[in-house]
């Protein structure tokens, strides 16, 4: 899984965000504000990963188990690939 | 009610002003436009050959525009003068889009043609701000020097809205043009789009530095019926509540001009925008300036560096303070002035903007009568 080229991912003041550019832009007007987790995420798909390298960066920087970082990074990933963010 | 995304960049903003961070900078791009507005601070000779050789190359914007983006800038106005008269404009949008940042482009629309649009439209902007002029070839020519422009503008606002492109109307208020101010505001209306008339302008910032040209405005008291006007449209049946809250209890006396208050000295107030704090604006040849509208401070960050030349205007903008005699004054939360208006009235940051006293007051006697309270 990889970041769509299209998306810029910025942090500014400690705040990461997906800025869209290209032909994305023209369908997006704005911006993907990330949280702290999605941040983590974003920043493994900026290198190109897998499933399985999600989740165990979510559980390393956070107090979470395994089934339920699971199902959050699906969940999450679900609604980035139904906007473009992410190519398989 | 503010939307998501003005309520997070002014948590942006917020976090930005605490790192000192330049979150949003205005490139203006070059001094020179195709139309030649009485009014207008910055519109030299679109073949001026002189004042090309001192623009910055797209090279150097480009350059620019990494180093800011490196330092957290997100917010990029790009201007002029006419943006579009520059060859290169695309090199430089590009490139700034392809930088993740978020990029509005000032303009009159009179060279957008149907390849800008399409350019645009693969890539788009935050929004393009267009500037019209009136409402007929007649005024255009008597404001701008050219009846041309008129359906140029328009033909631009129609292919922009085509293209769903994000688009904002400007109109800046003179004498020249006043009378098609009802029909312009008709049209955003009728179109959908939003308007931002601009009835305090400036008087001339750069004329020292640009070129000499007319102080044309409306008097104060003109610029207030129509900011009035435009208020009425915008606010509807919430506009009686408004004039309540901006009158918050004082009584505007009809027979007094504004009050003669100690007008030159300052406060410990410090100037409350974002201008040196978390904006900056880069004049067409380099110069760093916390505002467009503010000739001072001005740092060269083409000899300091961008970095450098941030620091400095940080720290000039700690000793921008507001006159007292604002600071205690009963219009102070209806008055639109700024500490960039009282120095382009005044040249001093000091100094009480007696237009802007003299337009608040007119505009506070309107919502007097609005409501209809009673006059001593």
């Amino acid at each position: 899984m990889k970041l769509n080229q299209n998306f810029i991912l910025r942090e500014i003041a400690g705040e990461a965000m997906l800025v869209p550019t290209g032909e994305i832009s023209a369908k997006i007007n704005g911006f993907i504000a990330l949280n702290e987790v999605g941040a983590v995420i974003v920043k493994k798909l900026a290198e190109g990963c897998e499933i399985s390298d999600i989740v165990k960066a979510l559980t390393d920087e956070f107090d979470v188990d395994e089934e339920t970082a699971l199902r959050d990074a699906e969940s999450f990933l679900k609604g980035l690939r139904e906007n473009e963010v992410v190519t398989d | 009610m503010p939307s998501n995304y003005t309520r997070y960049i002014d948590f942006l903003t917020y976090k930005a002003a605490q790192a000192g961070i330049p979150l949003s900078g205005t490139f203006e791009l070059t001094a020179r436009c195709n139309l030649d507005c009485k009014m207008c601070y910055i519109h030299k000779k679109a073949n001026d050959s002189l004042v090309k050789k001192s623009e910055m190359s797209a090279a150097e914007w480009i350059d620019i525009a990494r180093t800011a983006q490196k330092a957290g800038m997100f917010l990029l106005l790009v201007t002029g003068g006419e943006p579009f008269l520059r060859p290169d404009f695309f090199e430089m949008y590009d490139e700034f889009k392809s930088l993740g940042l978020s990029v509005s482009i000032n303009t009159n629309g009179t060279l957008i043609t149907e390849k800008v649009v399409r350019h645009l439209a693969e890539n788009s902007p935050a929004r393009v701000n267009l500037t019209l002029y009136g409402a007929s070839e007649e005024t255009y020519s008597r404001l701008s020097g050219d009846e041309t422009a008129f359906s140029r503008a328009y033909k631009a606002v129609e292919m922009l809205k085509e293209a769903k492109i994000p688009l904002k109307l400007n109109y800046s208020l003179t004498p020249m043009n006043k009378c098609d101010f009802d029909k312009i505001c008709d049209f955003a209306e009728k179109n959908q789009l939003p308007l931002q008339p601009a009835t305090y302008m400036f008087p001339p910032v750069r004329a020292c530095e640009l070129c000499k040209y007319n102080t044309v405005r409306v008097p104060a008291d003109e610029a207030a019926e129509y900011a009035f006007r435009y208020d009425v449209r915008r606010f509807g049946e919430n506009m009686a509540e408004r004039c309540k809250s901006m009158l918050a209890g004082n009584v505007i006396a009809e027979d007094k001009e504004c009050m003669e208050l100690p007008t030159d000295a300052p406060s410990s107030e410090k100037i409350r925008c974002r201008a040196g704090l978390t904006a900056f604006w880069l004049t067409y040849s380099g110069e760093m300036r916390p505002c467009g509208m503010m000739q001072v401070p001005t740092v060269p960050m083409r000899e300091l560096g961008f970095a450098e030349a941030w620091q400095k205007i940080r720290a000039e903008r700690e000793k921008i303070f507001i006159p007292k005699a604002c600071t205690e004054c009963s219009m102070r939360s209806a008055c639109e002035s700024c500490p960039a208006s009282c120095y382009a009235e005044n040249g001093s940051f000091n100094t009480v903007p007696k237009y802007s006293c003299d337009k608040t007051a007119a505009y506070l006697r309107l919502a007097q009568k609005y409501i209809r309270k009673p006059l001593i």
